[in-house]
């Protein structure tokens, strides 16, 4: 696949703003290298990509892997009501495209006036994006400055500042994507993504705190939750005994998710205060969290 | 050649694919009549949304979000803010596009301005701009923080794409413009409908679905062909197709002074004082557009070949949408949701509406 990146070298990228109509044919040459030759053009020149009609037919006729029949597979989850298509029968016994050889015969043919003209365009609309990508048409949705960058980051030996400034974004993905969602999540300052509860908590209270856990890598995962005793701001404690887990040990096959929830219960006797606490989850390293509980007074 | 219509493709299959649109659209509905406000200013506000939002649309946009989502096994209900956004955009776009191009119909009821005034249709198109960002604020209950931040991201580009491709098509017709070309074509669309309307839609529903991924750009291509596909399908019937089902009057690109793949190829084609009349028809304020003129306009369309040349190049790029599908859907396992929207390529260039 292409990719573009503002400072990457580009091998397509036009030099200067103004391209010469061959340029956009090599482009749109390189850009769309795996569509099939288009036999039978009238216009030699712009003989490089296209579709066959018999492409084109092929409209009609699933690709092999959607071959399955829609009963066997699996209803739509959440959407409300449940997808007609999946009791009809298969939208490919339709007719074949309108557009056949015998109609290409009625306009002209692959000789007459027309043929190759809407042809080119295909190639022409490809160089057209490539171009639009060269310019960095996406580069801001690529890789959003979420934390922003400290100032004055040291270089590290066979980094350049941009190399460093991917990898720190590329952990700061992968730490987002093991955050819990609906809650104040964001990293604090120490960097350490916080677990909420949605409201305050009285002391006597069993409170929970609820972190999803994404497993996105190829290979399977086991977690084992450990949890240092929380910290009020008063000084006072809440043992790490008081604290429990929905599962001692996380398996998280690759692809899977689940959630884990923690279970604090606050003793009778607890002081009102901002209580914070370390959670570690062993078996990845650098995956922590705070955990945060407001107790009030009943 | 006979119309891409029904005479060619069986109905049934149509109809399913109809109904399918409809159950993606039912939850997108509710979700964009939730947000809006219940209180004053109703009148003058949100009772004329509440109707124009209920008008019958076919929501491709929000369709293919969630259906992309879905068959990259991600859940419906965390795309659903986007979609319904995306959706709730779209309509903020049809009726300023409306005021601008002094359209009468849209969904086969007249226009917002036509209803309500010009003063209260272009408050209300700012009120859905509004309120679409109220709805992709949702994320943050759904998505990790960096996920939410990325659709924004997406977000931005495909309001500012699409705006920048909004005024190009305005300018040309302001300036009676009689040397765009297709090459000029090509990339209005993309700015003004592709990005918007099918790049970003699956970038956002496969992003959902799978947050650390790093390769959106492969539906770039896609959503590009579709949408051209797509595009020149819609300036087609808007020339073409039977007022009815179309739900907008035919014959109103040329009234507005479009400049859509056939006009371009129809100015390539004439020349001397039929090319003449056609330019000094474009020329005119929209009012003085006769439809004697008009008439002729399409003969001449129909003889040299534009429709045709215009409907080989919906067809061409929707095969090409086809081809790329498979490598922009290569990761997702088979499902109905994918299946879907293989269908919804075919759709592009069989629909009548």
């Amino acid at each position: 696949m292409l990719y573009y990146r503002r400072n990457a070298p580009n091998p397509v990228a036009p030099e200067s703003a103004t391209r010469t109509a061959a340029d956009a044919l090599r482009q749109a040459t390189v850009t769309t290298r795996r569509l099939l030759p288009l036999s039978g053009m009238d216009d030699g020149s712009n003989a490089a990509t296209s579709l066959t009609d018999t492409t084109l037919s092929s409209l009609a006729t699933p690709p092999t892997s959607l071959a399955t029949p829609l009963a066997s597979m699996a209803p739509p989850t959440l959407m409300a009501p449940p997808l007609p298509s999946m009791t009809s029968p298969l939208p490919y016994a339709a007719p074949p495209l309108p557009y056949t050889a015998a109609d290409a015969a009625r306009a002209g043919g692959a000789s007459g006036p027309l043929a190759g003209q809407a042809a080119t365009l295909l190639p022409r609309a490809a160089g057209i994006l490539n171009e639009e990508m060269a310019r960095g048409a996406l580069d801001a949705a690529a890789m959003p400055p979420i934390y922003g960058l400290p100032q004055g980051l040291p270089t590290l030996p066979g980094y350049g500042d941009d190399g460093l400034l991917k990898d720190l974004y590329a952990f700061a993905q992968r730490f987002a994507a093991l955050m819990p969602s609906g809650t104040r999540s964001a990293p604090a300052a120490g960097g350490l993504p916080e677990l909420h509860t949605r409201d305050a908590a009285v002391p006597g209270q069993a409170v929970q705190l609820r972190m999803q856990l994404h497993n996105d890598e190829a290979q399977a995962l086991m977690l084992r939750p450990v949890a240092t005793a929380l910290i009020g701001d008063g000084g006072a404690q809440v043992a790490a005994e008081q604290i429990g887990f929905s599962q001692s040990e996380v398996q998280l096959p690759p692809g899977t998710h689940t959630e884990l929830v923690i279970t604090i219960s606050l003793p009778a006797h607890c002081a009102p205060g901002y209580y914070t606490g370390l959670l570690v989850l062993t078996g990845r390293q650098g995956l922590r969290a705070l955990m945060c509980v407001d107790v009030t007074r009943r | 050649m006979q119309p891409v219509a029904d005479s060619a493709l069986d109905q049934e299959w149509k109809t399913s694919l109809l109904s399918q649109l409809d159950a993606y659209r039912a939850p997108i509905l509710e979700s964009m009549l939730a947000a809006l406000p219940k209180g004053e200013p109703r009148r003058y506000l949100y009772d004329p949304l509440t109707e124009y939002l209920g008008r019958a649309g076919k929501s491709i946009r929000p369709a293919l979000c969630i259906a992309t989502c879905q068959a990259h096994g991600g859940e419906a209900k965390r795309a659903q803010p986007s979609a319904a956004a995306l959706e709730m955009l779209h309509n903020a776009f049809l009726v300023h596009d409306d005021i601008e191009d002094e359209s009468e119909y849209r969904r086969g009821l007249p226009t917002l301005h036509q209803q309500h005034g010009v003063p209260l249709a272009v408050n209300a198109g700012d009120m859905l701009n509004a309120l679409s960002l109220r709805i992709l604020r949702q994320n943050s209950d759904l998505v990790d923080p960096m996920t939410a931040a990325r659709i924004v991201r997406e977000f931005e580009h495909l309001l500012v794409a699409s705006l920048e491709g909004q005024a190009m098509e305005l300018g040309w017709i302001r300036d009676n413009r009689e040397d765009v070309s297709e090459d000029d074509y090509l990339r209005m669309a993309l700015n003004k409908t592709c990005w918007y309307s099918f790049i970003h839609p699956c970038r956002i529903g496969a992003l959902i679905a799978r947050p650390q991924r790093d390769d959106l750009d492969r539906f770039n291509r896609f959503g590009y062909y579709l949408g051209l596909a797509f595009q020149i399908q819609d300036d087609l019937l808007n020339l073409t197709g039977d007022q009815d089902k179309y739900g907008k009057e035919i014959g109103g690109d040329l009234l507005e002074g479009k400049r859509t793949l056939m006009l371009i190829h129809l100015l390539r084609t004439l020349t001397g004082a039929e090319r003449a009349r056609v330019l000094r028809f474009l020329g005119q304020p929209r009012a003085q557009r006769d439809a004697h003129t008009l008439t002729w306009i399409l003969e001449r369309m129909r003889q040299a070949g534009s429709f045709e040349h215009g409907r080989r190049a919906s067809q061409y790029f929707a095969g090409a949408a086809l081809q790329e599908f498979e490598q922009a859907y290569a990761t997702a396992p088979e499902s109905g949701h994918k299946i879907f929207i293989h269908r919804i390529i075919r759709y592009m260039i069989a629909r009548e509406q």
